[in-house]
This record gives C-alpha cells, sequence and structure tokens, in this order.
C-alpha cells in the first residue's frame, strides 16, 4: 500500500514521502491502530512533503503553483491567462523564478508540475486548483483541443467529462479519426475510468 | 481527488459507454483481444450499475449476456457488429432510461 500511495509513476517512488509515510505508519502501530488506503489522502505526511517542497516559495508563486498544477503541461502564454484570470502577479521574472524550481519538469513542447505534487493538490481539492480547471476547460473549448477539454472537465465533474469523453470518442471513431481516437484512449487510461 | 458529482449509478452508466466504445474501436481495428476485455469491462459496469437498481427487471438479461459474451469470447463466431447489436444497444438504452430518470 505504501509504495502504490507513493509512486510518482508506475516504476518511480518518491522517497521522502515514502519515509513520511513510513513514520506514519509505525506510529500508528505504536498505538495500536491501523491505517487503510484512504486514510493517507489528507494526512500529515501530505502536508510534511508539500511543506518542504514549497519551504522557499513566496505566496504570490504558491498560487501560481496551485494554478498550474491544475495543467498538464503548461507554457508561458498559459501562465500568463490563469496570472490574468486568477490574480496572481504573473510577470516574465516570476515565470523564470518559478520554472527554476526542481519540482518543475520542463516537458516539450512546455513545463509541468512534478505529477506527485500535482497528484497531493487534486487530493487535498486546493480552491485555486479547481478553479484553474474551470478557466482551462474554457480556454481549451475555445481551441477546440478536445481532450484537454475533457481532462479539466471531468476533474470538476466526472459524470459530466466521461459523457463528454463517450461523445467525443464515437463520434471520432465513426469519422475514422485514428488521431484523437488514441489521444482519447489514452486521456481515458490516465483518468483511470 | 475529483469531486464525485453525478451519482454512482450514472458514472458506472457512463464507464461501461466509455468500455462499449473503446471495444468498438477495437473489434474494428481487428484487435480482439483488447476489444473483448473492453467489452466485458463495460458489461461488468453495467452489471454494478443494475446491482445498485434493485428494481431493474432485466437483471437477468445482462446476467445472460455476460455468459453469452464469455462463449463469444471463446469462439469470437459473430462480428463485432453483430456483438455490439444483440447485446449491448437494448441494454445500454434500458439502463440509459432507468439511470438518468432516477
Amino acid at each position: 500500500m505504501l509504495i502504490t500511495y507513493t509512486s510518482v509513476t508506475p516504476n518511480q517512488v518518491h522517497p521522502f514521502y515514502l519515509g513520511l509515510c513510513a513514520d506514519r505508519v509505525r506510529t500508528a502501530e505504536s498505538q495500536q491502530k491501523s491505517l487503510n488506503k484512504n486514510e493517507f489522502s489528507g494526512e500529515l505526511a501530505t502536508r510534511k512533503l508539500m511543506s518542504r517542497l514549497l519551504w522557499y516559495v513566496d505566496e504570490e508563486i504558491q498560487d501560481a503553483i496551485h494554478a498550474l498544477s491544475a495543467c498538464r503541461t503548461f507554457d508561458r502564454k498559459l501562465y500568463f491567462i490563469l496570472g490574468d484570470a486568477l490574480h496572481f502577479n504573473a510577470t516574465p521574472a516570476t515565470f523564470r523564478i518559478l520554472t527554476g524550481f526542481s519540482f518543475v519538469w520542463q516537458d516539450e513542447p512546455g513545463y509541468r508540475i512534478h505529477d506527485l505534487l500535482r497528484r497531493l493538490y487534486h487530493e487535498e481539492g486546493n480552491d485555486t486548483t479547481n478553479q484553474a480547471h474551470v478557466i482551462l476547460e474554457k480556454h481549451y473549448r475555445k481551441q477546440k483541443q478536445v481532450a484537454e477539454t475533457i481532462y479539466h472537465t471531468f476533474y470538476q465533474n466526472q459524470a459530466r467529462g466521461i459523457a463528454q469523453w463517450n461523445d467525443a470518442f464515437i463520434t471520432a471513431d465513426s469519422n475514422r479519426s485514428e488521431e484523437l481516437c488514441r489521444s482519447l484512449l489514452e486521456l481515458r487510461n490516465k483518468l483511470a475510468f | 481527488m475529483s469531486k464525485l458529482t453525478g451519482t454512482q449509478e450514472q458514472i458506472g452508466f457512463l464507464k461501461g459507454k466509455a468500455a462499449q466504445a473503446a471495444g468498438n474501436y477495437y473489434a474494428r481495428l481487428g484487435r480482439r483481444e483488447i476489444a473483448l476485455e473492453e467489452y466485458q469491462q463495460a458489461l461488468s459496469a453495467y452489471n454494478s450499475v443494475h446491482q445498485t437498481l434493485p428494481d431493474f427487471v432485466e437483471a437477468q438479461k445482462i446476467i445472460d449476456c455476460r455468459q453469452k459474451t464469455k462463449f463469444l469470447a471463446e469462439t469470437w463466431f459473430f462480428s463485432h457488429d453483430f456483438f455490439e447489436r444483440a447485446f449491448f444497444s437494448e441494454i445500454q438504452e434500458r439502463l440509459h432510461n432507468k439511470v438518468f430518470c432516477l
């Protein structure tokens, strides 16, 4: 259970997070309690890890990180769109600072917040991250980027997201749009439905 | 964690529909094994929806379908269009009406 929970990708475990979670289990056992997987969500270990990762990050940048955690990938343009909509201080200088952090990975053609941090914000139900999903859904709908639109819809409302996926996939399959079909199947795998 | 919006029944039904659509896609491409996995997943999702709707009168039909799917999985005797028409379309329509009118 610990390995699964602290895995960032299928074969990659975050050692610090694993250590924190193992401490949590040991403490619970010493108190003759047992923890199940659900009890890890929102746990002290999660908080500790997040505060450690964001130790040197000021609040303004933290808001940007919360917002960008909603993105699968982001670039400078998306950073400014979110900054404008969510009223955090988005400047070229703050973008450079942000993209210099170790938990921001370069992921051609843009960047992404480390998967673990993104997952923790989702589990936490962070308000800024949730608002970012609303903005990003509208943004990608305008851009006619179907998979990205569905991704952000799903994180606001599971039923609506899956219903949109079904409509898009059935249409793509009947139009023989192979590339879109593959991209939607990859998305479905990612969202695990 | 994303919010669980929509009823469990709606989400279960929609997951079944997604697996069914994926099954059709793989069947069209001739990828038999993965198509069957998706079809089994669709039926399992529809069946879980049915289990939360105890008054659903079509219970036996779904259970029959699961058995027939197993048979087809072993033989791949029919084309996927037949598979689709015979086992999914009607179930899906009836479940849709039931789940979304709760």
